[in-house]
């Protein structure tokens, strides 16, 4: 696990290591999980690593996350280009407005935002349907809706730990610059 | 400027609403070409899709194998009983199939159509929980075109969606906008089959006649009406009917032949009568 983020922490830009949850989070959701699927349903990995940086980096970072999360999974499956990525965006960015008022340094309220967040999200999706005149009966909000949470649930405390870390990580190198710029300033 | 600048991000994120809003409801009609970045993801993607797909499949297998070699032996009497069977009816087909040969050539008609399939591999499945798709290691390079219909020996899978060099998307029968032009095999009655998401493994056949005669176990296959699919490929069997409340409609759910959960690999049909347009 540490190794991991340690190795993550080496990479130079905070958006290539969204770049490579984003990528990773993708392969596994259309690779592994639909060999994993219960009731046919699958985990929504993409939305739990949205919903993880928005907790984390604020509005705009869940912002843009929402937004490449979005598009990326609807150019490579898409009919309806923009379709996910109006649903990631939207609740990216709401994740991120409320962050700043959850406490986040315990593991139990990211894991309840994320099923609340990707709840919400196959509620806007569900919406969306409707308006492209896609069958899409309102009792699959609780059918599709429910269960994608809760399986969604069940992998946001390992991907939360992976992301804070990394947060952490880049707050000390900020700290330690701040710190040295201070230092010099000091003496001079 | 003040007061824009506090608003900026909101109007930045209502700006990028109102794009993908519009980029939406371009795309959502039937296109009849893909464009290039979705071509570009959807091939740079296909060889780690494969891979990760083809590490999941392996671990999934030998689990399964494992699980298997304790009804090996109880299994193969059983297969060789049924081969015994087998025997018997490949002769009695073969004498049928001269039989319809000689009455075909007295009453005129013309030889049937042989399929030329192409052989794909399932490299991955959409990501969302809404619809039903696939993508297959075979594109436009292998002949492969758009709508050509998707089988295996189970019966029919879908039609092609999209198409790049090397990789195409099929929209599985399952999928919530798929529709398929079908009837039942022993009574003529027809209907469109429909998908209800990768949720449900059931089709919703609605017939054209509410007195339609349909029952239980009923098999049911393509119509050949949609311009998309040839008619005669097995769709599935009948579960169940209903009827709506008013009693107006006639409704059954069908169970497709095909396992959509464990597809592996697939046949496209590169020589049927495609038309243009979505089912």
């Amino acid at each position: 696990m540490n190794t991991l983020s340690e190795w993550l922490n080496r990479l130079s830009s905070r958006h290539a290591v969204l770049g490579f949850w984003i990528v990773g989070g993708l392969l596994f959701q259309t690779a592994v999980f639909p060999h994993l699927a219960v009731f046919g349903l699958k985990p929504d990995v993409l939305m739990v690593v949205v919903v993880c940086w928005a907790l984390l980096y604020g509005p705009a970072e869940g912002f843009v996350a929402g937004l490449a999360a979005g598009l990326v999974q609807d150019l490579t499956f898409g009919q309806y280009i923009g379709l996910f990525a109006l649903a990631k965006t939207l609740v990216g960015f709401g994740v991120g407005v409320v962050a700043g008022k959850i406490f986040r340094e315990t593991i139990w309220v990211p894991t309840a935002a994320v099923g609340v967040a990707v709840f919400a999200h196959e509620f806007v999706v569900w919406v969306c349907l409707r308006a492209l005149h896609v069958p899409a009966p309102a009792v699959n909000i609780i059918t599709v809706g429910l269960p994608v949470a809760v399986y969604s649930t069940l992998l946001a405390p390992l991907v939360y730990r992976q992301i804070f870390v990394h947060y952490i990580g880049e707050r000390a190198k900020e700290k330690d610059l701040t710190g040295g710029a201070n230092q010099a300033a000091g003496r001079r | 400027m003040l007061h824009l600048g506090r608003y900026r991000k909101f109007l930045a994120v209502l700006v990028t609403l109102v794009v993908l809003v519009t980029l939406m409801s371009v795309t959502a009609r039937e296109r009849e070409t893909v464009l290039l970045v979705e071509k570009a993801v959807i091939e740079a993607l296909a060889p780690v899709q494969a891979w990760f797909g083809g590490l999941t499949v392996g671990i999934r297998g030998t689990v399964a194998d494992l699980e298997a070699i304790r009804h090996l032996r109880e299994e193969n009497e059983t297969l060789r009983a049924r081969a015994d069977a087998y025997d018997t009816t490949v002769h009695r087909l073969k004498e049928l199939e001269i039989e319809n040969e000689r009455l075909r050539t007295l009453l005129g008609f013309t030889q049937a159509v042989e399929y030329q399939y192409v052989v794909a591999d399932v490299v991955s499945r959409n990501a969302d929980n809404w619809f039903s798709r696939i993508t297959i290691n075979r594109g436009s390079s292998d002949g492969i075109a758009k709508n050509m219909p998707v089988v295996t020996s189970q019966g029919l899978v879908g039609r092609i969606s999209e198409v790049s060099a090397n990789i195409s998307v099929v929209q599985l029968l399952t999928d919530r906008a798929s529709g398929t032009g079908t009837l039942v095999q022993a009574s003529r009655d027809g209907g469109i089959a429909s998908g209800q998401g990768s949720q449900s493994p059931l089709l919703s056949m609605m017939f054209f006649e509410r007195t339609a005669e349909v029952a239980p176990e009923d098999a049911v296959v393509t119509s050949g009406f949609g311009e998309i699919f040839p008619p005669g490929l097995f769709v599935g069997r009948v579960v169940d009917i209903s009827k709506d409340s008013y009693g107006l409609l006639k409704y059954a759910r069908i169970k497709p032949g095909v396992d959509f959960g464990r597809l592996e690999e697939v046949l496209v049909i590169t020589n049927a009568t495609v038309g243009v347009g979505g089912p």
